[in-house]
């Protein structure tokens, strides 16, 4: 379970969150809604342990974020995929594996499984220099689900994706959900939002505005459909920069 | 504790040896000492028993060995922190359960590696090119051998932690260049200026850098190194160089070193 409660966060005169409050639960998948620059990835990066809030406090399976006890059993993919441009797809993914602790023998076997299903089979031996950005964002995913994660962060994570692989993503976060991972995806595309997400937090401005299942949010605005509920929900507060 | 560290020394020293541009410049930097004295050698057919040339010589050769010491790891230092801040690679690392303690000790010992690579070949490559040339400089002795290895590893260890510091505190990979090239600058002016002042003696040679360039010039020369002030000056160099890690890494948990802004 990943608990939020009250951060905040600024970037001098900016402020990013105020006072961000939520719950996302085990074996389940909550979307991070929200429009461009309400906060989302500056909230996954401090859940992720990267960032410092200033206020607030963050626990992943009941540890602090920073802690990196908090970080073992989580997997993240966020605004830039940070690859090594001169080690292949394999070496990026056999590194992380190293890093953190697993066998040899089990690198080997995810890492080999993990590139035949997101299709990069043919170009696991390249440097990933030469790679596309669908290819590059891939061998981040595989990155972010090599350990088997029992905590997922996602910032974007379709963006550039081509459909076989959007589909192996939705069947690899299931898979992780029904084996009771807490999942955090975030996005600005209501309908990604709706094809996977269980629970959805609709963040405006750095603040939750509205969270439940779709039907809840909908329910609350009054509204029938999620496009419509999001316009409204997030006009209260007064969408843009903040 | 160490596992690490040696893994991120270990990833950063394959991916580096495969920036051909960058890998060539340092091996050119190295050699450019003993490149330069063999020209010169080369162009006076007296050089090598002329005795102003037997003075000189080690004492520009010094100066190149000690400047092979700052070029060798400079590329690489500024790649490996204002270069992965820019292409964001730093992240997926602080998300990985490694401490920034951690972060920081394997790219410092990957540094120290091609520092101590660059200072021991140009090194050897002037012995090399001093014996063919038949100066008379006699061979150090096994035990001046020893200390001068440890010094230079010292050395390197030292310049190691300078360089990624001042690549930490850049906000680019440009700006780190900027000064980098000005820290090899100072170290190259400083070697030259002391070289041709009269030998330092006392405390001085427990000086880092100046003490490594006194006793470079004094091994070049086939002289004896006095173990105490060798001991001395390698116990400084770890004294600096471990102040040196624990500033960057108290730099490293700023949010402005991990995201550039």
């Amino acid at each position: 379970m990943i608990q939020v409660h009250g951060v905040a966060k600024s970037f001098g005169s900016t402020v990013a969150v105020r006072g961000l409050s939520f719950d996302a639960p085990d074996c389940a998948i909550t979307g991070l809604l929200g429009a461009n620059g309400a906060g989302k990835t500056t909230t996954l990066r401090m859940i992720a342990g990267v960032l410092e809030p200033d206020a607030g406090e963050i626990r992943v399976g009941g540890a602090a974020a920073r802690q990196l006890g908090g970080q073992a059993e989580l997997g993240a993919l966020l605004d830039h995929t940070g690859l090594y441009g001169r080690l292949t797809a394999r070496e990026n993914l056999e590194y992380f594996g190293r890093l953190r602790g697993m066998p040899a023998n089990l690198i080997e076997a995810r890492v080999s499984g993990l590139l035949a299903s997101l299709g990069l089979g043919e170009i696991a031996d390249r440097p990933t220099a030469r790679f596309s950005q669908g290819e590059h964002l891939k061998v981040a995913l595989g990155r972010a689900l090599l350990h088997n994660p029992r905590h997922l962060l996602l910032d974007e994570p379709t963006n550039g994706l081509d459909v076989p692989t959007l589909m192996v993503l939705r069947a690899q976060l299931k898979r992780l959900r029904d084996e009771g991972a807490c999942i955090v995806f975030s996005s600005h595309v209501l309908g990604e939002v709706q094809a996977l997400c269980d629970r959805v937090v609709l963040v405006a401005r750095g603040r939750v505005v509205a969270e439940g299942t779709l039907a809840e949010i909908q329910a609350r605005a009054g509204i029938d459909t999620l496009e419509q509920a999001f316009v409204k929900l997030t006009a209260a507060v007064g969408e843009g920069p903040c | 504790m160490l596992n690490r560290p040696l893994l991120i020394a270990r990833k950063e020293i394959i991916d580096h040896l495969r920036d051909a541009r960058s890998l060539a410049s340092a091996v050119l930097y190295t050699f450019m000492g003993p490149l330069v004295v063999g020209l010169m050698l080369l162009a006076r057919s007296d050089g090598a028993s002329n005795p102003a040339a037997q003075r000189t010589l080690p004492i520009m050769a010094s100066v190149f060995a000690l400047m092979a010491a700052f070029t060798g790891g400079m590329s690489f230092a500024m790649d490996t922190v204002a270069g992965e801040r820019e292409r964001r690679s730093l992240l997926p690392l602080l998300m990985s359960s490694v401490s920034r303690g951690e972060l920081v000790m394997g790219k410092w010992l990957a540094a120290s590696v091609f520092a101590a690579a660059a200072v021991i070949a140009n090194v050897v490559a002037f012995s090399a090119l001093f014996k063919v040339a038949r100066l008379a400089f006699p061979l150090p002795s096994i035990q001046s051998l020893l200390l001068l290895a440890g010094a230079l590893l010292a050395l390197s260890a030292l310049v190691a932690a300078l360089e990624i510091l001042a690549s930490t505190v850049c906000r680019s990979v440009k700006e780190a260049q900027a000064w980098l090239s000005i820290l090899v600058f100072v170290a190259m002016a400083g070697g030259m200026w002391l070289a041709f002042r009269p030998p330092l003696q006392g405390w001085w040679l427990a000086v880092p850098v100046a003490g490594h360039q006194r006793l470079l010039h004094a091994a070049m020369a086939g002289g004896a190194l006095p173990v105490t002030a060798v001991t001395v000056l390698i116990a400084a160099s770890a004294v600096l160089t471990a102040l040196l890690l624990a500033h960057t890494g108290r730099l490293f948990r700023r949010d402005a070193i991990i995201y550039g802004n």
